[in-house]
């Protein structure tokens, strides 16, 4: 591989789309071939003429206006501090421990590693894929009975499900303790996220939302119901209930990830903001306005406060 | 034939009108009388008896559970039909899985660890495609994000379950060594080794360096 003499072929190559290079997987990738083609041990790498090809590639790649990604030039610093070590006499000090003493030692461990991840990737790509090898029906959802979106949960249905949940609340004390809220609505909102993303796109009962949380205090279901409402709100899961042939709501209502519009955190966390601070000021916010807003300091707040 | 009271045919069924793999759950509530163990026979009758009258489908055991697929054979028919709806798989793609798959659970860091370079867009994409999700958060400073393998992964790789997983291969073997390395570098390499294959070096064969690409 040497560019100053494949320069110009590489060019005119480039303009007729007739150069073929290997695709490689990032430095370790690369490193692996130039290993397996110079046949040598990965535990004993002659790092002078690795990184001497390593840098040529680099260079070849660069002539081909392919983005030289920063992580293959960490690892030609990798090389070149590794080389330089080479040079420098054995320190007897550290010379005992095995893996101080040859500075290739870390290289090879990752080379070894990725080698054996790269090989099961490839047997994982061999065995029959389904919807490349193998087919199954395909059923086409809509024609499902229970198909969402169509068939709703009545607000009177979410409203009785929600009594028949706070119906199950120990009404012990009567007592007229004021305790601050001890998790912000945001969180409520994720743990309801991340119980649905654990069902891995199955349906959960919607009673079953309210059981995960420890005991269920009566703030605690509040908050995990604002928290249903508010993600159906922003659209990031499902509520629906079967139906009898005459469209009336039956049976329990279930919640599902609406899997085509997953939110990422920072939906959440400003559904959540705006949903608070509604509930604050009892004023309606205008969604555009920035939001002073930490739940970091309202958690905080919460926890050395102890109702019992 | 292979349980006295399984109605075979009625099994059958079952599963060919599941509309994802029948779970064992899902076929003990029509046979509740069904002997444990049993069901693993009884497909293995039916899948005889496909084959015998030369069905071009069969039935799989994936993700805990049976679902009928057609057999490799009629892979380039079914996709001349319709084929967008072939699963396309980057090489990027397949070693982030490989590595979510076994090292489960484990952060974006590790996976760049792992492999080397950013798997910020990859990781997005398998998320997106189902083929990983969101397992838990690490307790450490940002909380990050653990990553595991769906049941859409295996699925669509014909696992039944994790624990299905080919064993992964040693260093060893897939890596040419010119000569038998008795030197001290090569015995810092050892642990690793171990730590990494799950099998004694059973499969001693020569590493297959053929690559596999799909676009």
């Amino acid at each position: 591989m040497e560019p100053a003499a494949s320069r110009e072929e590489v060019t005119v190559g480039r303009n007729s789309c007739a150069v073929k290079l290997p695709a490689f997987e990032g430095p370790l990738d690369l490193l692996l071939h130039l290993i397996r083609a110079n046949e040598v041990d990965i535990a004993d790498i002659p790092i002078a003429v690795i990184s001497e090809q390593y840098l040529a590639y680099l260079e070849l790649m660069r002539m081909l206006d392919i983005d030289v990604a920063a992580d293959y030039l960490l690892m030609a610093a990798t090389l070149a501090h590794i080389k330089s070590r080479m040079l420098l006499p054995p320190d007897p000090d550290i010379l005992a421990d095995d893996e101080g003493a040859d500075p290739r030692a870390e290289l090879a461990r990752r080379l070894a590693e990725y080698a054996v991840f790269k090989h099961a990737a490839e047997t994982l790509a061999r065995r029959p894929l389904l919807n490349r090898d193998v087919f199954a029906a395909q059923i086409d959802a809509s024609a499902l009975p229970d198909k969402e979106g169509v068939l709703t949960v009545s607000l009177f249905g979410l409203l009785e499900a929600m009594q028949g949940v706070l119906a199950r609340i120990p009404a012990a004390e009567v007592r007229h303790t004021v305790s601050r809220v001890r998790i912000t609505l945001q969180q409520a909102m994720i743990e309801v996220m991340d119980r649905l993303r654990a069902a891995d796109g199955a349906t959960v009962l919607f009673e079953d939302l309210f059981l995960a949380y420890g005991e269920p205090t009566r703030e605690r279901v509040v908050l995990t119901f604002l928290s249903i409402l508010e993600l159906a709100k922003i659209q990031a899961l499902l509520i629906f209930q079967n139906a009898t042939l005459d469209a009336q709501p039956t049976g329990p209502i279930r919640v599902r990830l609406a899997v085509e519009s997953a939110p990422d955190e920072a939906a959440i966390e400003h559904a959540a903001a705006v949903a608070e601070a509604e509930f604050t000021t009892g004023v309606e916010v205008d969604e555009d306005i920035e939001l002073d807003f930490d739940p970091e300091h309202d958690r905080e707040a919460g926890e050395d406060d102890d109702v019992g | 034939m292979s349980d006295e009271g399984l109605d075979l045919t009625a099994l059958e069924a079952l599963i060919f009108a599941s509309d994802g793999p029948a779970s064992a759950a899902s076929i003990r509530r029509a046979f509740p009388d069904l002997a444990p163990g049993a069901i693993t026979p009884a497909v293995a009758e039916i899948n005889a008896r496909l084959l015998a009258s030369g069905r071009p489908y069969e039935i799989a055991e994936v993700a805990a559970g049976w679902q009928f697929r057609t057999r490799p054979l009629y892979a380039q028919v079914i996709l001349a039909a319709k084929p967008e709806r072939k699963v396309r798989l980057s090489r990027a793609a397949l070693e982030t899985l490989a590595l979510v798959a076994y090292r489960q659970p484990l952060s974006r860091a590790e996976i760049e660890d792992l492999r080397g370079v950013d798997c910020g867009a990859v990781v997005k994409s398998l998320l997106e495609r189902d083929f990983v999700r969101i397992v838990g958060r690490r307790d450490a400073p940002g909380r990050p994000a653990l990553f595991g393998t769906t049941t859409a992964f295996l699925e669509t790789f014909g696992l039944r379950a994790l624990t299905d997983l080919p064993p992964l291969r040693e260093v060893e073997s897939l890596i040419s060594a010119p000569e038998a390395a008795g030197d001290a570098e090569a015995s810092a390499l050892e642990p690793i080794a171990e730590e990494i294959a799950d099998e004694p070096s059973a499969a001693s064969a020569p590493a297959d360096d053929s690559e596999i690409r799909f676009h």
